[in-house]
């Protein structure tokens, strides 16, 4: 009778192991497929994609392709770059005080409007603000320009960071800035001498969320920075590969360049990422 | 005295909300009323003056059979696009939390997808189903014949669904591996010792436990899918013959590559009310629910 269970759960467990392989194999096949043969010569890529050929590999793919017309390398890197820090720094400073007065103060009518106008941010489609906004930056003479996509960042994800660090701040004893008050403190030193040495994980958590969403946003950067000097990788991606879309020795180097830094910084952080954007999916 | 106080604390206050505030306005409310705006008038983008029409952009959406195939393709995507993410997310993690030391090479690569850009994600995907694709390198040398999975009508929709899904399924999993790990595990124990088997167990103690995880993952696919973008605009622009275009590919298309400027402004302000009254419904229904549930 114990021997027949024990057979039983070792065949489930024997079931449920190959479906979890037959997926992660599902999740890792295009992955695997893009990486080498970002490195395979034209025909070998065509004769077997899975193949790892080692005598004939070659950086021949990536080579031309770091600097071409389309793409240049150090252009897509560096204005991603600059667009995710500048972003994620210049968000995190504003919506943390933001956060910090709205979830003191929530009870009182004005907050609650504009309680009301961060929620309708939440489920805006972006479509709904580039037209508009295409008008007020080329007005403000900041369209094609890095700064016109920072801009609108900082507006975009401040309602997701309002909220999200409002939400940890309620679970901080408004007694702590009672007793800042009685001795003489104001808000503002309130904030940033007791509240915010406390926000550690949150600002861990909205920091990772908005690294993530910019680096690899497209639209908004599409519309904005059009055909200037500037583009960010993700646009890199569409000009480069647009023009040869079966020169496939070519499109797989260019994914490579992509999701390279991705993969490093997975590699290298992936608990923080997976804890960072749980934790921020549930409490926001 | 007490007043100068006052005055003073708020001024602090201010400071500390406005920048915030101030960038928020400028760059989301105020687009968002001139586009409303912009949806009563004829404008092409270029031109000075606008000529007011009144509801002419509104009416013109109703009967336009594009924007009508649009919004049949968004729901497509939408609604079995939610379930889907959400019944395969939710198997997952529940595998996923089986213990075994396979289970964090799992979540690894479940999860690694979520960090690539949609636009990457998009092409790495053309390049495997497109008519000489990778995939088709391998039909054709096992002598089967190729599949144009992205030039057909039926296929091409299914294809960007199962692309998404493939994208989102591994952080859905996450939210519901969080959800499932909180579930205190005594529970477990006093349901087994009263006799309860495992899929009576799942009824009564997981399900419940797991509706705040539910209702997030619900919202955020819900409202992610009613705007997509990146992958059917990289992996089909739309096509073929609109059968992949959503409202959003539609909206820019005819605002900046039509120069209709102020017709797009009246699509993105339906795209708007339609995604907020839904997720309003959404949210206000599943909150119920989760305290239905747990009491």
């Amino acid at each position: 009778m114990k021997t027949a269970v024990l057979i039983r759960d070792r065949a489930t467990s024997f079931f449920l192991n190959s479906v979890m392989m037959v997926a992660t194999l599902l999740f890792l096949v295009p992955i695997y497929i893009t990486i080498v043969n970002a490195f395979k010569t034209k025909v070998d890529i065509l004769t077997s994609p899975m193949d790892l050929p080692f005598d004939r590999l070659t950086l021949n793919n990536l080579a031309r392709n770091i600097d071409s017309e389309q793409f240049n390398l150090l252009i897509g890197y560096g204005t991603s770059l600059v667009l995710a820090t500048v972003t994620t720094l210049l968000v995190l400073i504003t919506a943390s005080m933001f956060s910090y007065v709205l979830s003191r103060r929530r009870q009182q009518i004005g907050y609650q409007y504009i309680y009301l106008l961060l929620l309708l941010g939440m489920m805006l489609p972006v479509q709904a603000i580039l037209l508009p906004i295409v008008k007020i930056l080329s007005l403000v003479k900041l369209m094609s320009t890095v700064w016109g996509v920072l801009l609108v960042y900082i507006g975009w994800y401040m309602p997701f960071a309002v909220f999200t660090m409002a939400g940890y701040i309620g679970t901080i004893s408004p007694q702590l800035d009672e007793a800042a008050l009685i001795d003489g403190a104001n808000e503002w030193q309130i904030f940033f001498k007791v509240i915010l040495p406390l926000m550690g994980p949150v600002i861990a958590s909205v920091a990772i969320y908005i690294i993530v969403w910019t680096w690899n946003d497209f639209v908004t950067p599409f519309i904005i920075l059009g055909s200037g000097d500037f583009y960010t990788v993700t646009m890199g991606i569409y000009r480069a590969i647009g023009q040869y879309t079966q020169r496939w020795e070519d499109v797989f180097a260019i994914l490579l360049f992509a999701i390279g830094p991705m993969i490093v910084m997975f590699l290298f952080m992936q608990r923080h990422f997976m804890s960072g954007l749980t934790a921020g999916a549930l409490k926001g | 005295m007490p007043k100068s106080r006052i005055n003073q604390s708020s001024l602090w206050r201010v400071l500390l909300v406005l920048p915030g505030l101030a960038i928020y306005l400028a760059m989301i409310i105020v687009p968002i009323l001139m586009c409303l705006y912009l949806g009563f008038f004829d404008w092409n983008g270029i031109r000075e003056n606008l000529s007011f029409v009144g509801l002419d952009n509104f009416w013109r959406a109703i009967i336009d059979r594009e924007f009508q195939n649009s919004l049949k393709t968004t729901l497509f995507f939408t609604i079995p696009g939610t379930l889907l993410v959400n019944l395969l997310g939710l198997f997952l993690a529940i595998l996923i939390n089986r213990p075994g030391w396979l289970s964090k090479f799992y979540r690894s690569s479940f999860f690694f997808p979520v960090l690539i850009s949609t636009v990457a994600i998009g092409f790495i995907w053309k390049a495997l189903l497109s008519y000489n694709g990778m995939i088709n390198v391998f039909l054709v040398g096992w002598n089967l014949e190729a599949i144009d999975f992205l030039g057909s009508v039926v296929l091409a929709p299914w294809a960007i669904l199962f692309v998404n899904i493939w994208h989102d399924v591994g952080f859905i999993a996450l939210l519901y591996l969080a959800g499932l790990q909180a579930i205190p595990k005594d529970l477990y124990d006093s349901a087994a010792i009263d006799g309860a088997n495992s899929w009576q167990q799942f009824r009564a103690i997981t399900f419940p436990w797991l509706a705040p995880a539910l209702t997030s993952s619900v919202i955020i696919i819900f409202t992610a899918y009613m705007r997509m973008y990146d992958i059917p605009f990289v992996m089909t622009s739309g096509g073929p013959g609109g059968a992949t275009q959503t409202l959003a590919i539609q909206t820019i298309r005819v605002a900046f590559n039509q120069n209709q400027f102020s017709y797009g402004a009246s699509l993105a302000m339906y795209m708007l009310v339609l995604i907020g009254v839904i997720s309003i419904v959404l949210t206000h229904y599943l909150r119920k629910r989760e305290d239905q549930l747990i009491n």
